[in-house]
C-alpha cells in the first residue's frame, strides 16, 4: 500500500471537513435565509426536501 | 479550429446529458420552470468549468507523480465537494445577489454525475489543459441548453392533452428521447 495514497486521502477528508464546517459557519446573506427548501424532484431523502422543512416548522409550534 | 470543434461537438453532438444520460436527474428534476432551469445551468456551468480545471491539475500534478492515478475517482468526489462548499462559501461573502439567484441549486451540485464524469472523460480522452477546459464549458453549456429548452417543453406539456397515463414522468422521458433522436441528426456537423 502506497503511503502517498493514504497520506492524499487523508488531506482531501481534512480539506472537504474543513471547507464544510467554514461554509456552514459563513453567515446567510440578508433575504437568503430561508432558501434551503426546494421542490424541484421528489427525492425525500434530500434534506432540501420541503417535508422536512414541514417537520421543522411542526417542531417549533 | 480543434478547439471550436470540440466545442460544437461536446455541446450539440456528443450532448452528455442525451447521449450518455448524464445528469438526467436534476434533467428530470430541475426543468418544471424555465428560470429554475437557466439558474441551475449557470450553477452547473460555473462548477463544471472550475471542477475541469482544478481535477486535471492534480491528476497530472499530483496522482500521476505519486503513482496513486487509481484514486482518481475518490479524488475527484472529494475535490468537487468540496469545491462546491467552498464557491458557496465564496458566494455567500462576496456576491449575495449570484448567491440568491442560484440559491439551493448551488449544493445540489455536488450530486450532480455530469460534474464528476466530465473530470473522468477529460482524463481518458487525455485532454490538456486548456482543452479540458474548453470540454467543461462545452459540456455545462450543452446541459445547460438542454435543460432550458427541456423546461419550456414541459412548461407547453403542462396545459397540453396528455393521456393519463402518460403525464408527468413518462411523457418528459418520451420527450427527452426525441431531443435526443433530434441532436443525433447533427452527428455529421462535426
Amino acid at each position: 500500500m502506497n503511503l502517498w495514497a493514504i497520506v492524499w486521502l487523508a488531506l482531501l477528508i481534512a480539506i472537504f471537513i474543513g471547507t464544510y464546517i467554514w461554509n456552514k459557519k459563513t453567515p446567510q446573506p440578508e433575504g437568503c435565509e430561508d432558501m434551503s427548501e426546494c421542490s424541484g424532484c421528489h427525492n425525500i431523502a434530500c434534506t432540501h426536501h420541503s417535508a422536512h422543512h414541514e417537520e421543522e416548522i411542526k417542531d417549533e409550534y | 479550429m480543434e478547439l471550436v470543434s470540440l466545442f460544437i461537438g461536446l455541446t450539440f453532438v456528443n450532448n452528455v446529458v442525451l447521449s450518455k444520460f448524464y445528469a438526467v436527474c436534476p434533467l428530470l428534476g430541475v426543468s418544471k420552470k424555465p428560470k429554475n432551469a437557466l439558474n441551475m445551468g449557470y450553477a452547473v456551468t460555473f462548477v463544471i468549468v472550475i471542477a475541469s480545471i482544478v481535477t486535471h491539475i492534480l491528476y497530472h500534478f499530483v496522482l500521476v507523480p505519486l503513482e496513486i492515478t487509481y484514486l482518481d475517482l475518490i479524488t475527484f468526489i472529494l475535490v468537487i465537494a468540496s469545491l462546491v462548499q467552498f464557491v458557496e462559501m465564496f458566494l455567500k461573502k462576496t456576491s449575495p445577489e449570484i448567491y440568491k439567484s442560484m440559491g439551493v441549486y448551488l449544493p445540489l451540485i455536488t450530486t450532480n454525475c455530469a460534474v464528476l464524469g466530465v473530470a473522468l472523460d477529460n482524463i481518458s480522452a487525455n485532454y490538456n489543459l486548456i482543452e479540458a477546459t474548453v470540454a467543461g464549458l462545452a459540456v455545462s453549456v450543452g446541459f445547460t441548453i438542454v435543460i432550458y429548452l427541456f423546461a419550456t417543453i414541459r412548461e407547453r406539456l403542462e396545459i397540453a392533452n396528455v393521456p393519463e397515463s402518460f403525464k408527468g414522468t413518462p411523457i418528459a422521458l418520451i420527450t427527452a428521447g426525441i431531443m435526443a433522436c433530434a441532436l443525433a441528426g447533427i452527428a455529421g456537423l462535426v
